[in-house]
């Protein structure tokens, strides 16, 4: 019995040690997604901002010393090419960002091609149309109501009032916060081509800050159209919106880069904050 | 008719039957420990002739109950027997009469050490999915405490899976911790695990014996749909005074005993509290924000005439952390309150009757991790009436039963579009099991249950059949098998995206339009090759329908929404155990597969296809565990090697901060958008295989008034890193523990 005992214990001890070795344990099976791209070719702004970021192996990236990628824009009509100044942006606890930069404007009704490209010459890319140029809102207050109207082209995608404000509480003025309020439910077409809405915003503010009391220090109001390069997401639930390979115009990668014309008219100057 | 209403007819048309029982001769009784009052499970009662040939013979069931029918007139030698007891003999004469002769046996405990048998005898299941778990086995899987703990060894069952050792939630052959029902003295308790996973409110010193079925229980469990642990307490000793108190650095607890009025009533009183949360810093280097405790007290009263009465008060607290680097905390309570009365009568037509009445109170919050608070609340009252009857030699059990449970949650933090709320509701219903002997070996058990929910749902009548063939005089091999539904009116919701969760939200089934229903079959065979040396094996397949999960999202965000699946589960397990002398040794190994198939509105979009099949983050494959002991003078060593395949997680492919356009031009300057995890399709992935080796050496010193055991040993021997579950916001993976030494004292009267 002891022996069979001993035999026991030897072959126990084996097995014990054979299965002991640690496991190797990949959690993060890398995508093939190169770059995240979001942002906005404006055919009326003098600058074009766009977030190039690598698709990242952390949640929040914060490391600053992150280098930065090349990030070409092409006028396909002419093959010119552009190389954007990178700037490193840094927020709230400590994340850090590249967005790009390019000091110039961008022509309406061409091909854009934006490609990014990383040390080890990997690439996204992506190839949009900018649209039309949009004429600025035209803003009537009568009555009380603000009334927005003005003709478009391509696709009205924002319609949409800005507003800078602050809620009042026991303690005095809160933080300034930045809610925008869009308007295209109930924005009409009309048949010549044009837009009509009458600002709503109130209940919004009201909704989105808790309380009925609080000052506006900046409100504009905001209208965009867009090429076809702008998502169309209006039959999406938002779960759906949120899937990486749904919305995304960008070849080996995530995000967005869309054509626009962008207009916005001030409702209310800007006021200092209480 | 509904289906309902043909349940309670065929019920009211088998109760009368009880008076046909009365026309037969019978012995019935409850055979109890002398000592204590507790039934004996399992006890062999035979009536002989007066030279010793055996007429009749049965084995006490759950209750301690036998019955034995059918006994010509004459005169007959009584005797049981019991392992570890003396056995009892006496004379009977039955008189012709239609009558029913009550023998209660006191049995007195042998001052004999238990045989190598033991084991075998006084654990034999009889029914498939069914452990008999005694308190001399529970020890066997060695826990950091004084006192052994019955969830370490029911987590040594092949079957069973724990996702870690802290969280207190158990899978039981891929059923979700919510349908797993626990009953303590008859009533039911919502979280009897604590939140260090090797402890449990049933330390080995209060636990008289357990049912532990992995499936296939009879109709009596009725509102659960996996699994059901049926505990006995002991009740305290009715004529001598006794106490233990035993320290580690994880826990302390004191147990004390007494008569009230000796031989007819006692007192016991139960109190554990951790002590991780003290000792961590200096003992393991690392702060384990880790507390719980419980206290019991039960009052026991037993007579002569077979008539029996228990009162317990139950209270438990547990806190603490999952994941100790983050603020994520976890806690609940329970309160519980039960009576039992149970008895026979000579002169009474039913052979066996039982009562119970209890309360059970669980609250349950969790916050904090970015998840904002979660609370739930559940009280339960039930009232439970039970029956005995024989119809020649056919056993019927017959019951009836009300609930009244009131439930309040605030989950919005997590499942978005539950609302908070509060509601009340009644069930009421009967049940109807039996067993009818065939021939020499086989038995059938068909059983049925019928429930009532008031309107709030559809009533349900669940069939339940089982069957047993002993060929134990022939082969030494007994066959069961059991096929059955079984529906749980209530759901336990919990998010179970990854395993770093210990909140669960009672409620009813949102819209009361699904109510979770499963199906089990099983088939055992159980058989002894040789005095001490025997091996089960069971197959199981089960079907779930409408199983709660969370939504799946591509954004890996705290709040979800509340989905549904279909399943399927199909395993085998197998457990061999040997015994010679002193020497214990045990192989269980479980293989399952369990296959949910889910259908979401944004799968087209996702996958391309409505529906998507995968297995759940409980699914462990192969589950391995080996147990071994020995006892040499006052020595005592255990060993419990366990194995558990990886468990599926959902890998992360990358992170990106996402715009969504719809509301508005991406301001890349003014804001970092959302964080997003590119998510590969959920469950893809396979975390490291979990495996452990925890040792025990016990020595027992006898001192002048008091026994002294010391106990050294260690958790996770050669200290491997197992994962508990990944973090895919802060990537980390979240480890149990490394290795911990520990020394345990108990100090107990002799």
């Amino acid at each position: 019995m002891n022996k069979a005992l001993s035999v026991l214990f030897v072959w126990v001890c084996l097995f014990l040690v054979s299965v002991s070795c640690e496991q190797t344990f990949q959690p993060l099976d890398k995508t093939d997604d190169v770059f995240s791209i979001y942002g906005v070719l404006d055919v009326h702004s003098d600058t074009q901002w766009v977030r190039v970021m690598p698709v990242g192996e952390t949640y929040l990236p914060q490391d600053a010393s992150l280098p930065p990628s090349e990030v070409r824009l092409i006028r396909e009509a002419t093959g010119e090419t552009v190389i954007l100044n990178d700037s490193l942006f840094r927020f709230s606890g400590d994340t850090y960002v590249w967005n790009y930069w390019l000091p110039d404007s961008v022509q309406k009704n061409e091909l854009y091609t934006l490609i990014a490209e990383n040390e080890e010459g990997e690439q996204s890319r992506v190839t949009l149309e900018t649209p039309s140029y949009l004429e600025p809102p035209e803003v009537v207050t009568r009555s009380g109501e603000t009334r927005v109207s003005g003709p478009f082209q391509d696709s009205l995608v924002v319609a949409a009032v800005n507003y800078l404000v602050q809620p009042i509480t026991d303690m005095g003025c809160s933080q300034e916060v930045k809610i925008s309020v869009s308007q295209m439910d109930h924005t009409l077409l009309t048949s010549d081509g044009g837009y009509f809405f009458i600002v709503r915003g109130s209940n919004a503010i009201r909704d989105e800050l808790g309380t009925s009391n609080y000052v506006i220090n900046r409100s504009s109001v905001e209208v965009v159209t867009a090429t076809d390069s702008w998502p169309d997401a209006t039959s999406l639930e938002e779960i759906e919106v949120a899937l990486p390979e749904v919305i995304s115009n960008i070849e080996n990668g995530t995000g967005v880069l869309a054509g626009v014309a962008r207009r916005e008219v001030i409702l209310t100057p800007r006021q200092p904050p209480c | 008719m509904s289906e309902l209403k043909k349940g309670i007819l065929l019920l009211l048309i088998l109760l009368p039957l009880k008076e046909v029982y009365a026309q037969n001769n019978a012995v019935r009784g409850i055979i109890t420990d002398r000592e204590t009052g507790e039934v004996l499970i399992s006890a062999t009662v035979s009536i002989q002739t007066l030279s010793g040939e055996i007429i009749k013979g049965t084995v006490t069931d759950n209750n301690g109950h036998y019955q034995i029918n059918n006994i010509d007139r004459g005169d007959y030698v009584f005797k049981t027997s019991y392992v570890g007891y003396q056995t009892y003999t006496d004379t009977i004469r039955v008189i012709n009469y239609g009558g029913a002769i009550l023998k209660n046996v006191k049995m007195s405990p042998s001052s004999e050490e238990l045989g190598e048998v033991t084991v075998s005898d006084r654990t034999r299941a009889e029914n498939a999915g069914q452990t008999r778990i005694q308190p001399e086995t529970i020890g066997r899987a060695p826990t950091p405490a004084g006192s052994a703990d019955l969830v370490s060894y029911i987590q040594s069952q092949p079957g069973v899976l724990a996702t870690g050792d802290r969280g207190g939630q158990l899978f039981v052959r891929g059923g979700t911790p919510a349908e797993n029902m626990v009953l303590m003295d008859g009533t039911l308790i919502y979280q009897p695990f604590h939140i260090v996973g090797f402890f449990s409110v049933f330390p080995e010193d209060i636990v008289s014996s357990a049912d532990f079925y992995a499936g296939g229980f009879g109709p009596k469990y009725s509102g659960r749909s996996s699994s059901v642990m049926d505990v006995r307490l002991k009740n305290g000793n009715l004529y001598e005074p006794g106490w233990s108190a035993s320290v580690s650095p994880f826990i302390s607890d004191l147990f004390v005993e007494t008569p009230v009025k000796q031989g007819k009533s006692s007192l016991l009183f139960s109190m554990r509290g951790s002590l991780i949360e003290e000792t961590s810093d200096v003992y393991l280097q690392e702060q384990q924000p880790l507390k719980f405790n419980s206290q019991l007290m039960k009052f026991n009263s037993t007579n002569n005439e077979g008539l029996g009465c228990s009162a317990l008060l139950m209270r438990t607290y547990d806190r603490g952390k999952l994941n100790f680097d983050s603020d994520q905390y976890f806690k609940w309570s329970n309160v519980v309150a039960g009576t039992r009365c149970f008895g026979t009568a000579q002169e009474s037509s039913l052979s066996f009757m039982e009562l119970n009445f209890g309360v059970s109170h669980f609250r349950n919050e969790a916050g904090g991790g970015g998840g904002g608070r979660r609370t739930s609340n559940i009280l339960k009252s039930n009232l439970d009436l039970s029956f005995v009857n024989y119809v020649s030699d056919i056993k019927i059990e017959y019951g009836f039963f009300a609930n009244y449970r009131t439930v309040n949650f605030d989950i919005l933090n997590r499942f978005a579009s539950l609302d908070a709320n509060e509601e009340s509701f009644l069930t009421t219903g009967l049940y109807l099991d039996s067993e009818i002997p065939v021939g020499k070996y086989l038995s059938l058990k068909p059983g049925l249950a019928a429930n009532s929910y008031m309107s709030r749902l559809n009533g349900t009548l669940e069939p339940r059949f089982r069957f047993s063939l002993d060929f134990t005089d022939v082969f030494n091999a007994k066959f069961h098998g059991a096929a059955g539904i079984y529906i749980q009116p209530m759901i336990g919701l919990a998010d179970l995206r990854d395993a770093g969760t210990a909140f669960t939200a009672w409620m009813l089934p949102p819209n009361y339009k699904t109510t979770l229903r499963t199906t089990h079959y099983l088939l055992g065979w159980n058989q002894t090759v040789t005095t001490g040396f025997d091996f089960s094996v069971e197959g199981y397949y089960k079907t779930i329908e409408d199983t709660p999960i969370s939504v799946w999202n591509p954004v890996a965000q705290f709040t979800t929404e509340l989905a549904y699946a279909d399943g399927t589960v199909r395993g085998i397990d197998a457990r061999l155990n040997f015994s010679h002398k002193t020497l214990y040794a045990a192989v269980g190994y479980g293989y399952s597969i369990t296959q949910y198939v889910t259908s979401q509105d944004h799968f087209m979009l996702w996958f391309g296809k409505e529906a998507q099949r995968y297995n759940p983050p409980h699914d462990r494959r192969h589950q391995l565990n080996i147990q071994l002991g020995y006892d040499w003078g006052d020595f005592s060593a255990n060993l419990n090697w366990i194995y558990g395949s990886g468990l599926p997680y959902t890998q992360p492919k990358g992170f990106d901060s996402f715009f969504n356009l719809d509301e508005g031009v991406p301001e890349v300057n003014e804001e970092y958008g959302t964080p997003r995890v590119l998510l590969e399709k959920p469950f893809q992935g396979n975390m490291p295989d979990f495996h452990r080796f925890d040792i025990s050496l016990q020595r027992k010193f006898q001192l002048p008034s008091a026994n002294l055991n010391v106990q050294v040993g260690a958790i996770n021997m050669y200290d491997q890193r197992n994962l508990f579950y990944y973090d895919v916001f802060s990537q980390r993976g979240i480890n149990q523990l490394p290795i911990v030494p520990y020394v345990a004292l108990k100090v107990e009267s002799k």
